[in-house]
């Protein structure tokens, strides 16, 4: 059975606490993107935040844009691979305060590890749905540091009903990817059985 | 802005803000096969299909990663052509970053500075083809090659005792390594050849064939079929959540071989396969074919 959940920023520990892997979150708010350049910077020390994150939504992705007389517009802006962080998001976490990391795919033990001693979850936003995803930014509120370019900037955006997001670690540092991992390698036995198989009947 | 270049701006336009008939068609048909048992499924599909509904609606990029634009070329009784068609591209893939419909993914790889435009060096990429046809003046085939799609690809030269057999190890590997974040289920395009680069360049072009339509030669249209079965019994399903295929076709192209070289190369394409065919027929009548769209 597979719960449903509305969150509202600033999200507090205690709204993510009955959160389980598997369930599904729908949430308003304030939602900023950080990916690789930003990562890297914040976590060495070498750019300070420009606001204070903490109950907040980070959100793996880089839009497309334009810029008219009303300012800018943001087209499109599904997730980006959330993996790619992996290395930052422990300590991204511990410096920032963010409840909820938003991404594509999975992320690995030192997430979960900061997901159960600073209380956050991650979970993915189906990836290709860029189109779905600007359509619930009511607004955005800022751009920084836009000389990383558009896609690496970090883009302050107010959101409304952004989602189905579906939790791959939870508060508790349970992490989907153990189990799918388990299912991929017992999988790849058996199917490499079976190309053997097919190479036999090929004569290949 | 002159016809060719209207015609080739729509292409680029369509191909990032709609799916191609027959992968909208596929992707339909998946998610009313699985939306019936499985709760997970009825979210993601749900959403793809708003996804796809918005997209064309608003004429938005169905994904943020319009990636780096590959044209392929195809020319036919006009070989004058080629030097338009050229200056036409490099005229719409700015324009079109500016309007939001394609984003600047062009980044030098020692300053890491985003050109701003999509354009650099060799990009956008265009391979041209000249043939013996005289029923078109030239056909432009685009694909968008996003970053996650492109990860997990690789050229190698096998010896002919690895053979198939080696590479298709390393296929299944790349594959749960990398797949899970291509935006799974995905189509796969495999190039055979003497070289790595002869292979690579297949494999791509192997991406833009319809779907279901199977290779001319049996022994490689009975490969397709086989491995598009056993690929998908790996489980990774939508988003690597365990939910509905994995593969949802696999196109090989070859070439003839060296009799002492085995080459292998894997293309991949996340569910969101952006490609587009541009017919020129002649000077007056364009048809982007691959979305059943006739521009005059």
């Amino acid at each position: 059975m597979v719960k449903i959940h509305r969150l509202r920023t600033p999200i507090m520990p205690k709204d993510i606490e009955s959160i389980d892997v598997g369930d599904v979150v729908y949430i308003d708010g304030i939602v900023i993107t950080a990916r690789d350049r930003i990562h890297k910077l914040v976590v060495e020390g070498k750019r300070t935040l420009p606001r204070d994150l903490t109950g907040l939504v980070l959100y793996h992705a880089g839009p497309a844009v334009s810029k008219d007389e009303h300012g800018w517009h943001i087209t499109s802006i599904g997730p980006t691979t959330s993996m790619r962080m992996e290395p930052y998001e422990y300590e991204f976490i511990k410096l920032t305060g963010v409840r909820v990391i938003v991404g594509k795919g999975f992320m690995g033990e030192k997430t979960a590890k900061a997901c159960k001693e600073y209380k956050a979850i991650v979970a993915v936003f189906p990836g290709g749905c860029g189109a779905l995803a600007a359509s619930q930014i009511k607004r955005i509120i800022d751009v920084v540091w836009l000389d990383l370019g558009v896609p690496e900037a970090m883009w302050i955006l107010e959101v409304e009903n952004f989602g189905p997001l579906i939790v791959t670690i939870d508060a508790k540092g349970n992490n989907l990817y153990d189990i799918v991992k388990q299912r991929l390698y017992t999988k790849k036995y058996m199917v490499l059985q079976k190309i053997k198989e097919l190479m036999v009947t090929q004569h290949v | 802005m002159d016809k060719l270049t209207k015609a080739i701006k729509e292409l680029i336009r369509v191909t990032a803000t709609r799916l191609p008939i027959d992968v909208e068609q596929v992707l339909i048909s998946i998610c009313e096969d699985i939306e019936r048992s499985n709760e997970l499924a009825q979210h993601i599909c749900l959403a793809i299909k708003k996804n796809i509904a918005i997209a064309k609606e608003q004429n938005l990029p169905l994904c943020q990663d319009t990636g780096i634009p590959m044209f392929f070329i195809e020319v036919g009784k006009d070989p004058t052509i080629v030097h338009s068609i050229i200056q036409s591209i490099n005229i719409a893939i700015p324009a079109l970053v500016n309007e939001g419909i394609l984003r600047p993914n062009a980044v030098h790889p020692i300053t890491n500075v985003n050109t701003g435009n999509c354009m650099g060096n060799y990009i956008p990429w265009m391979h041209i083809e000249y043939t013996d046809r005289n029923d078109y003046i030239a056909i432009v085939k685009l694909y968008l090659a996003g970053g996650g799609s492109s990860l997990p690809a690789f050229s190698r030269v096998y010896t002919p005792a690895e053979g198939l057999s080696k590479a298709l190890e390393d296929i299944v590997e790349v594959l749960i390594t990398k797949g899970v974040n291509a935006c799974p289920p995905l189509f796969l395009g495999i190039g055979i050849g003497p070289t790595a680069e002869i292979a690579a360049v297949l494999s791509k072009k192997a991406l833009l064939r319809k779907v279901g339509s199977r290779h001319s030669d049996e022994f490689i249209a009975k490969l397709e079929e086989r491995l598009r079965s056993i690929l998908n019994e790996l489980g990774i399903g939508f988003q690597g959540l365990g939910v509905g295929p994995s593969v949802i076709d696999v196109f090989i192209e070859y070439a003839h071989r060296h009799p002492a070289t085995y080459a292998v190369a894997l293309s991949v394409s996340c569910w969101a396969l952006r490609r587009g065919e541009l017919v020129i027929y002649d000077k007056d009548h364009f048809e982007i074919i691959s979305h059943g769209l006739v521009l005059g």
